[in-house]
């Protein structure tokens, strides 16, 4: 039976009418039609699906909505406004480190995670960082580059 | 990185691509249209069956469901692309467990499975065959008893029987006469498994039909034209009533080439009124019906000197297909010509076979069967050189082509920088170890972990099929390119944009170019397969912008009146000029303007690309697909591993990949193409297939099941362009899309074989055969 919940998304509150057994992928993409996340695997393997969930990094596939209560989700469409891009997202896009798409979303968040906790990783804390997102489109490398391109610009 | 050139050859981002870092972009699964209905497919949960009945009538009758239909509601009509034998709903008989049955639209998922648990289908089970041997037995059960009916898209003495739909021979030369002057003989096989493209969108259309009965289909796929093609044949709808846009696929590498999910949505849109239906294949649909890389058994026996010359190579592929052609009347021939590899043999002869059995059949896969083609000839280089004491790196430089041989099928080979993508990778150097090496190495003693190099080569096509685009000069004076070239991650619409910039004379913001591919107002293009669009398409926009740009330079003569004519004129950014002298000009943008009077409208062209070759000759070539190629593309991979030898695991180390490109258009992109393939090639080498249970079951339903390479399990690829150029591309380009993975696993297995004196026959190489080849050859 339907039931009415409010969850924070992007710093907005949104009440939605869910399912109790809905994934928040589910109630983010079908429910609020942000479809910046994507669902890949539905299984928690690809990473395709990530939110923040207090600034960490979630499959929101295998996380029940009702979950999600009280906390702040952040989705790709609340990183950073169109006109003033984070510089994950710049970076990823001038190091040609998008080829589909499909994964992208959930690596920038992932990345701003690993930022976030630890502004000078290494190369393997950086591939052990986004070891849960599938890529099948650029073996990783410039993604790799735009995350290091990333911390030396903001540790300026 | 190029400098004699305003445009090309500079590392450019994907245009457009922040719609994708800020999650803006739709892709085809993403969409939500008012009304839009889910549509799902029943399949055969028996591997071989006749279907005596199929009563969709209960499922009609649920509520929420818009339409449940079978074969009887679609035309009867058989299709494929070499062999005509697929069909949109089965109505004869089921040869595969994913084999479609039928479909529903329904107001949700939940709806859509009820409704497919409500069809009924009664089957009589017919004995299948899983193995190709057995298929290949003169008293096996039939799985296309029709075949000789089946129409063929290409027939050059196309040879079919029994459960075999093609057969390919390539004659060079006489290979007995050549094992005859061999001093060593090498024979072995090696095997492939089914290996899925693991793509993150599925396969997935949304088709919609309008008060008209046109067909509106938004499809992840990779030609918009072939797709609407493709349902035009499958379901007869006129081709006029068939609109297609492909928006950006979320990957494809092959896969899409087929489409699973156009002709369902558009038959399911035929019964829903005005409603739009969504069909988007779920994982466990896509590795049981999807279209992955096909298994092989590639047997080789190569004759060489004991100088190291290579003198005659004979091939025997067998592919193990699966139920349906799918694109394997196209790989097995393909796959056999790259059996002999990039190397000066006096003799050759191959042959390709492919056996129809009960099972997923295969598809084309990045590198279309040149991977299994590469795993089996190279691997068998490396052993050549491993038991007759020669450096791989300088074996190969004997031995390897250059410019002017020719391939296996008497064709010349154009441009050929395949030497020199061994001496980059090995920058400089002209043997891959040091003196000594080679008698020292397989009598270490068996430690914890292992190092060892290795190397890999290949040979590959670009450039096949002709195309056509058309360049305008839009009224504000900027340059429009109207082609089809669709995006499936690659960004070749980017490059196209490039070249079109570079041959006008303009900046690359002055461009623009459609990127949807939509089939009612682009010009034909094959897909963006093979390896082809920067190649074929790229040069149509060259070929379009060439002349758009000379009527430019003739009305802008007529406008300034007293240059001494079009010859005397540049263009320079958004004006055209007195070569050399900015002061006499006018504005591109008024020369737009001024052409509606002077030439009765805007300045466009349609440009055209067809490649210069000959058809090969019957006697040498019978196959079930065209075989010539204007070009060839060569690569060399050099890896470092280390082996674990207590678990079995493989650590790559280090990888550098020297493509030969011609000429990268866009260096950034074409690093992009190497990078993410050899990627894939790590994963086909080591981890990848997808795997069956005793009952030939499909078990394998996420891509990590599947095995595919994490951040962790690859290194950062040095990717290395070689550019020789090439008389047949635009400014001398080639492809790279598909040849980026196909040096890889025998690169790895070379190396492997470097660090611990074992070979492996069979990928992908787990860490339980490499500890059972340890234990055999340390006796531990």
């Amino acid at each position: 039976m339907k039931q009415e919940i409010v969850l924070k998304i992007n710093g907005k509150e949104e009440t939605v009418l869910i399912e109790p057994w809905q994934t928040l992928l589910s109630v983010l993409r079908d429910n609020l039609d942000l479809t910046g996340i994507k669902s890949s695997c539905g299984v928690g393997e690809c990473g395709a699906c990530t939110v923040l969930i207090n600034g960490s990094p979630v499959y929101s596939c295998l996380m029940l909505a009702m979950d999600a209560r009280g906390k702040d989700t952040v989705t790709i469409e609340g990183l950073a406004p169109l006109d003033s891009p984070h510089p994950l997202q710049t970076a990823f896009y001038e190091e040609g480190a998008i080829q589909c798409g499909m994964c992208t979303p959930g690596m920038i968040l992932s990345a701003k995670a690993l930022l976030d906790r630890n502004p000078q990783p290494s190369e393997v804390e950086i591939r052990e960082a986004i070891d849960g997102h599938v890529c099948r489109c650029t073996g990783y490398n410039k993604i790799v580059l735009a995350i290091q391109k990333t911390a030396r610009s903001l540790s300026k | 990185m190029s400098t004699k050139y305003n445009v090309i050859g500079k590392r450019e981002p994907v245009v457009g691509r922040m719609d994708r870092a800020n999650g803006r972009f739709k892709f085809v699964t993403d969409m939500k249209l008012p009304g839009m209905l889910v549509g799902k497919l029943l399949r055969s949960p028996l591997p071989h069956a006749i279907i005596k009945n199929v009563d969709v009538s209960r499922a009609r009758r649920l509520p929420g469901v818009a339409c449940a239909i079978c074969w009887k509601d679609v035309r009867k009509k058989r299709y494929g692309f070499c062999v005509e034998d697929e069909a949109v709903f089965a109505w004869d008989r089921v040869r595969f467990i994913g084999d479609v049955i039928a479909g529903v639209a329904a107001v949700d998922e939940e709806t859509a499975h009820e409704a497919l648990s409500l069809i009924k289908v009664d089957y009589e089970p017919l004995e299948p065959v899983f193995d190709m041997f057995r298929a290949l037995e003169p008293d096996a059960p039939i799985i296309h008893p029709e075949l000789q009916s089946y129409g063929a898209m290409f027939n050059f003495g196309l040879i079919r029987y029994g459960n075999v739909p093609c057969t390919t021979i390539v004659i060079q030369g006489d290979v007995e006469e050549g094992f005859r002057e061999s001093d060593e003989i090498f024979e072995d096989t090696f095997t492939t498994p089914l290996v899925h493209q693991c793509y993150l969108e599925p396969h997935a259309t949304v088709a919609q039909m309008d008060l008209d009965g046109k067909f509106t289909l938004w499809s992840s796929g990779q030609g918009s034209h072939y797709y609407q093609y493709r349902v035009h044949q499958c379901l007869g709808i006129p081709m006029s009533k068939i609109r297609v846009i492909i928006p950006g696929a979320g990957g494809g590498f092959g896969g899409k080439m087929e489409t699973y999910s156009a002709q369902y949505a558009t038959a399911l849109a035929m019964y829903s009124g005005t409603k739009p239906v969504r069909v988007a294949l779920d994982p466990d649909e896509e590795f049981m019906g999807g279209d992955p890389r096909h298994p092989s058994r590639v047997t080789l026996k190569t004759g060489v000197k004991k100088d190291g010359t290579l003198i005659a190579r004979q091939s025997l592929m067998l592919v193990d297909n699966g139920a349906y052609g799918g694109q394997g009347p196209g790989v097995v021939p393909y796959a056999t010509i790259y059996t002999r590899g990039p190397y000066k043999f006096a003799h050759a002869r191959a042959e390709g076979m492919l056996i129809y059995t009960n099972k997923t059949y295969g598809g084309a896969f990045r590198g279309y069967g040149c991977v299994q083609a590469a795993w089996a000839g190279e691997n068998q280089i490396d052993k050549i050189c491993d038991v007759m004491g020669f450096d791989p790196v300088e074996f190969r430089l004997k031995n390897g082509v250059t410019s002017g041989d020719l391939m296996v099928t008497g064709q010349p080979i154009q441009s050929c920088a395949y030497k020199e993508t061994i001496t980059t990778v090995m920058d400089g150097a002209t043997k891959l170890y040091p003196e000594g090496h080679m008698k020292t190495r397989h009598q270490r003693p068996l430690e914890r972990k292992m190092r060892g190099r290795g190397i890999g080569t290949k040979e590959y096509s670009s450039g096949f099929r002709g195309t056509s685009a058309v360049a305008i000069l839009r009224e504000d004076g900027t340059l429009g390119i109207i082609s089809s070239g669709v995006d499936i991650g690659q960004g070749c619409n980017t490059s196209l944009a490039m070249i079109a910039a570079e041959e006008f004379g303009c900046k690359l913001e002055s461009v623009s170019i459609v990127t949807d591919g939509d089939t009612d107002s682009t010009p034909y293009d094959y897909s963006s397969i093979g390896s082809r669009v920067t190649h074929s398409l790229g040069r149509a926009v060259k070929d379009a912008v060439r002349q758009v740009r000379e009527q430019t330079l003739e009305v802008a003569a007529q406008i300034m009146g007293d240059v001494g004519g079009q010859d005397m004129l540049e263009i320079v950014d958004r004006r055209v000029q007195v070569k050399g002298d900015p002061t006499r000009s006018v504005d591109l943008e008024q020369v737009a303007w001024k052409s509606s009077n002077l030439i009765g409208g805007n300045i466009l062209a349609r440009g055209v690309y067809l490649p210069d070759v000959k058809p090969l000759p019957v006697e040498r070539v019978k196959s079930s697909m065209y075989l010539e190629f204007p070009s060839q593309v060569y690569s060399s991979h050099l890896v470092e591993v280390e082996v674990d030898t207590e678990t079995g695991q493989v650590r790559v180390l280090s990888l550098k990949a020297a493509h030969d490109v011609g000429f990268a258009i866009n260096p950034l992109v074409v690093e992009g193409q190497i990078e993410g393939g050899v990627a894939q090639g790590i994963g086909f080498a080591l981890t990848e297939s997808i795997k069956y249970d005793k009952n030939n079951r499909i078990v394998t339903t996420t891509v990590g099941q599947h095995g595919i390479p994490r951040a962790t399990d690859v290194p950062m690829i040095d990717a290395r362009i070689v550019e020789p150029g090439e008389p047949t591309g635009p400014f001398g380009a080639k492809g790279v899309g598909e040849p980026a993975l196909i040096a890889t696993a025998p690169a790895i297995m070379s190396a492997i074989n470097d660090a611990v004196g074992i070979r492996i026959y069979d990928v992908p190489i787990t860490p339980e055969k490499i500890l059972k080849a340890i234990r055999e050859r340390y006796g531990k």
